[in-house]
């Protein structure tokens, strides 16, 4: 009983009325009854990840400018480039033997004939080889990993320095005449 | 007595404040040994502003050892509008991992550069979208782990809780280095693969997390786990770049740990059986 006055003390007047003054029923003529129906709970609306932040106005934080130039990540990006080099060489060299009139030599003879001091050509000339060298040995290095060697970060470090330096120096070495 | 009743426990509710560890009377016998820190701003209730980096400067005989006890220094004394995430503050809770001096690491166990004459700079993790100042979003970071499944899968789950699962010693210990991971994301951050393709690509840290359970002997869902990773992006977005295992403020080895997935994948290793029957305690 006592509980039910305590509701009835907690319900607004208006809702009861005079119905609850008038008969001995009270709080219950207010009450309506209420059925629950089951129903599947719906999947929370997901807003994409971007979407909601770009509303948000959220900038992006600053990423490869600020992050600290590494040896790993250096030499991964430089395994990039020199893939890129050679395949434009090839593509290039592939182009220029179907458009071009003479063959190769007559355009290395040409250059010969150029007379360039030999700093430019050696200069040339490395950076016709060292990609190969770089990418050739490097490349092993991405086979060890996959075969689950050199894993360990202290390894990653010293064999990209070792790759690197072999690279340099077979690359400086071919370019030589 | 009602009184006393009332002020019950409210010493305990007294809020805390950070106390340096520093002696005082130190720090009046020492010179001055200002050091300055360039902190990465951003304040959302000001969005048309952009972002910048705001200098302080504090004095390093009063101050402890630390960059996150530098960055509670810079809160309390100077500026108590840097916001950034940290609780534990012994590197076990990864709230207050964040770019410093180039790097991503833990603020708390990062300690501060005693070169005075350089400015220390801290960005909050990169490429992510900021909350405010020095705290990201990481939202889907979560959901990229939450995708993974990342708990125990055993095709018979009706006996769950009756007995222990069975695990050999050596198989337990293929799991050492792995399960130490705190979630910190400072690997998954740090990875450019992650910057371009974190959309599709999960990263280090999520796919560390992955390997974990694809070679616990308990786990039975080797085989969906593999299958729900061998997309192009999933995991075949790692360059093998290692930023990640360089950066592991826990000096674990998230790049490894994408390695031995790619081997899974191309069939190169294979999950090994149990050493124990894990339901070997089911009869008894």
């Amino acid at each position: 009983m006592s509980a039910l006055s305590r509701i009835l003390r907690l319900a607004p007047k208006y809702q009861i009325g005079n119905i609850a003054h008038k008969s001995k029923l009270g709080m219950l003529q207010a009450v309506r009854p209420v059925t629950y129906t089951v129903q599947q709970a719906k999947p929370a609306i997901k807003s994409d990840h971007d979407e909601k932040n770009m509303k948000l106005n959220r900038p992006m934080s600053p990423h490869l400018t600020i992050y600290a130039p590494e040896i790993q990540s250096f030499l991964s990006i430089s395994h990039r480039i020199s893939g890129a080099a050679m395949v434009t060489y090839l593509v290039g060299f592939g182009i220029g033997t179907i458009v071009l009139p003479q063959d190769i030599s007559t355009y290395i003879a040409a250059i010969d004939a150029m007379n360039l001091p030999s700093p430019v050509l050696y200069t040339a000339r490395v950076l016709m080889v060292l990609p190969f060298m770089y990418h050739a040995i490097n490349g092993i290095r991405h086979l060890v990993w996959d075969m689950g060697k050199l894993l360990y970060i202290k390894q990653v470090l010293v064999s990209g320095y070792i790759v690197f330096g072999v690279a340099l120096l077979a690359g400086l070495a071919l370019a030589m005449e | 007595m009602n009184v006393l009743k009332l002020t019950r426990n409210s010493l305990g509710l007294v809020r805390q404040f950070h106390v340096s560890a520093v002696n005082a009377a130190d720090v009046q016998s020492k010179p001055k040994n200002m050091k300055k820190f360039a902190i990465y701003r951003w304040n959302p209730d000001d969005p048309k502003t952009e972002p910048k980096v705001q200098e302080y400067e504090i004095d390093l005989n009063d101050c402890a050892p630390m960059i996150l006890d530098a960055l509670i220094k810079i809160k309390n004394e100077i500026d108590p509008t840097l916001t950034f995430r940290r609780s534990c503050r012994e590197g076990i809770c990864g709230s207050c991992a964040m770019n410093i001096e180039g790097v991503n690491t833990l603020a708390c166990i990062c300690k501060i550069n005693k070169n005075t004459s350089k400015t220390t700079k801290i960005y909050p993790l990169p490429h992510m979208y900021v909350v405010k100042d020095l705290v990201p979003d990481l939202t889907h970071f979560y959901e990229q782990y939450r995708s993974i499944k990342p708990w125990l899968q055993r095709k018979d789950e009706s006996n769950v809780g009756k007995f222990q699962y069975l695990q050999d010693v050596k198989d337990r210990e293929k799991l050492d280095g792995l399960y130490e991971c705190i979630l910190c994301a400072c690997c998954s951050t740090s990875c450019p693969s992650y910057w371009w393709n974190g959309n599709k690509y999960l990263g280090p840290a999520v796919l560390m997390q992955a390997y974990r359970w694809i070679i616990d002997s308990r786990d039975e869902a080797t085989k969906e786990r593999l299958e729900s990773l061998s997309d192009a992006y999933s995991v075949f977005k790692c360059h093998t770049i290692m930023n990640c295992s360089r950066t592991c403020p826990k000096g674990l080895n998230p790049g490894r740990a994408v390695a031995e997935i790619k081997r899974h994948l191309a069939g190169l290793t294979k999950k090994a059986p149990p050493m124990l029957n894990p339901v070997g305690l089911v009869k008894a």
